[in-house]
């Protein structure tokens, strides 16, 4: 594609979203990258100055939402694609977690989401195009123990992308939700945080999960580079697709989710099936 | 069954939290009731003087849960069974629907399912036993245009319980999402219209809207029939996980699980290109 592309990307200053500007960059298309320390992403505006733009965002912040998009039209004239990556999780049973922390974590990982998405909507639809690519989880479609919210908020992101997707697509809009599965991010070490009401007497699953991290960040898990890579190349694609696992883990993970439920379900559905008015009359 | 359990039961006032509670104390179980109006509860109090409790329980509001519980406890001595019914529906395109809109979807459908499983786990635990049934939606596997919100906070409760299930198995309780689809209440009575429509822009609100008041209550189940098997669910062996309730919940999920297996299976190759030692393989 000759014409430069003008991304938007949230949660831009470590792991998925750092590596994002630094290809699109390299490709030679214009980021505009954000990140609630904006300083970390110095470099970036040093080494690319005309097409590397970096705004300070926090994604619960309205305002700063409001600001950030329109520095962005006010810079480029445009948005073409919009990466929702800005997130973190909260470990725990959903006991150990406390509201706040539940809160928070719907706060960042889905209004987040949706502060962004609703502000840069209205410019997509007057451009006719656009693509919003969020970063869901393989745990948006099978959940772990311990990692109950979370996870809510990753299938509370898919639930929303499906919306969205069969909403905008009638504007020449295109919705992308991405799932990772462990990518060797640093995300264990600076996107985790522990609930605040630890139980470990009644909750060993939570230090399980603890233990398995260290173990998703080493060399086993994904390339986070090649994994951005295939997402660009989807963006880029003719027909991009709506659901892209990343990474063996999550497409293993999903798979075998999808028949369990499939089977789960079977087992019943002579029971659950049975739900109209007179079954027995009418039959 | 002869046992004798105890219900907690949200949002009784109607549709299917209130059949539930009736053909719970139908079949002679001890059930408490909430709602946010309890008052409509009397006709229940009255013909179950024994074996029911009708209470004022918000499912935003903790305080609300917490004395709930503790009146349950006092009155029953324990709690067998809690159903996280109480829901309502927002309609409108993801920019169509105000912030506080969608924010009120969250606390009472998410939140509430959190609070009040929260509060009343420490009792199920020192129990070693309980089951939890968490009435989600068929429109927790998969969404409709201008109904994202809803299906938002339903796809939330299913990621929430699908976590909460493998917690507390070990500790004696068990998980439930009950899914139905269309049910013949008056849940679309309450259903939400968004502050900002934008009806050139999203016609899905419309139709949407249109659908819910249209002249299909033929294809929607008993909510009656519902309460049974959600009945016969609590008191059968090995009670599902996942529970569709109505062919058209049923035949949705399926549909859309065999979607997403054609769908990833398609560009297989390429999520799967992201290993730090792929290509020569």
């Amino acid at each position: 594609m000759s014409e430069k592309k003008v991304w938007f990307i949230t949660g831009a200053s470590s792991g998925f979203g750092r590596i994002f500007a630094e290809e699109v960059l390299a490709k030679g298309e214009r980021v505009v990258a954000t990140a609630r320390k904006p300083e970390v992403l110095r470099d970036l505006i040093e080494k690319y100055p005309e097409t590397a733009r970096v705004v300070k965002l926090d994604v619960t912040n309205e305002r700063e939402v409001k600001n950030a998009v329109s520095e962005t039209v006010k810079e480029f004239g445009r948005i073409d694609v919009v990466v929702n990556n800005a997130g973190y999780a909260v470990v725990g049973a959903i006991e150990e977690v406390t509201n706040e922390q539940a809160k928070q974590q719907f706060d960042t990982n889905v209004f987040g989401v949706l502060n962004v998405t609703r502000e840069v909507l209205p410019i997509l639809r007057a451009q006719k195009s656009g693509h919003i690519v969020n970063i869901g989880s393989l745990v948006g479609i099978s959940a772990f123990p311990s990692f109950g919210l979370y996870s809510a908020s990753k299938f509370a992101l898919e639930g929303i992308s499906e919306s969205l997707a069969a909403e905008v697509a009638p504007h020449g809009i295109k919705t992308t939700i991405v799932e990772p599965g462990p990518f060797h991010t640093g995300f264990s070490g600076k996107g985790v945080f522990f609930g605040e009401n630890s139980l470990p007497e009644f909750y060993a699953s939570t230090k399980e999960l603890a233990d398995q991290f260290s173990e998703f960040d080493g060399p086993n898990s994904g390339d986070p580079r090649k994994g951005v890579k295939v997402i660009i190349e989807a963006v880029e694609s003719e027909n991009p697709p709506f659901r892209l696992p990343l990474g063996l883990f999550a497409y293993e993970a999903i798979e075998a989710k999808l028949e369990q439920v499939k089977e789960e379900i079977a087992t019943w559905r002579e029971r659950a099936i049975e739900t109209n008015f007179d079954a027995a009359a009418t039959a | 069954m002869s046992e004798k359990k105890v219900w907690f039961i949200t949002g009784t006032s109607a549709g299917i939290g209130r059949e539930l509670a009736e053909k719970a104390l139908e079949k002679g179980h001890q059930v408490v009731a909430t709602a946010r109006k309890p008052e409509v509860l009397r006709d229940l109090a009255e013909k179950y003087p024994e074996t029911v409790l009708t209470l004022k329980l918000d499912v935003t509001n903790k305080n609300d849960i917490a004395e709930a519980r503790d009146k349950t406890i006092e009155n029953f001595g324990r709690i067998d069974v809690v159903v996280n019914n109480a829901g309502y529906g927002l309609l409108g395109a993801v920019e169509e629907p105000s912030d506080e809109q969608i924010r009120g979807q969250f606390e009472t459908n998410f939140f509430g399912v959190v609070n009040v499983v929260r509060e009343t786990l420490p009792v199920l635990r020192a129990q070693k036993s309980g089951h939890i049934i968490n009435v989600s939606s068929g429109l927790g596997f998969f969404a409709y245009p201008s109904y994202g919100y809803y299906s938002a906070t339903k796809f939330a409760v299913q990621g929430l319980s699908e976590a909460l299930a493998q917690e507390v198995a070990p500790l004696g309780i068990k998980v439930t999402i009950a899914e139905p689809g269309g049910t013949r209440t008056d849940f679309i009575k309450g259903v939400v219209r968004p502050e900002n429509v934008l009806p050139e822009d999203y016609p899905s609100t419309t139709e949407l809207f249109e659908l819910f008041n249209g002249r299909k209550g033929g294809e929607f189940s008993d909510p009656r029939r519902i309460a049974e098997i959600l009945v016969e669910t609590v008191e059968s062996e090995n009670p599902p996980l996942h529970l569709p309730l109505g062919e058209d919940s049923y035949n949705g999920i399926q549909n859309h699980l065999d979607k997403i297996s054609r769908e990833i299976a398609e560009r297989r190759e390429q999520s799967l290109a992201t290993g730090f030692q792929t290509a020569a393989a």
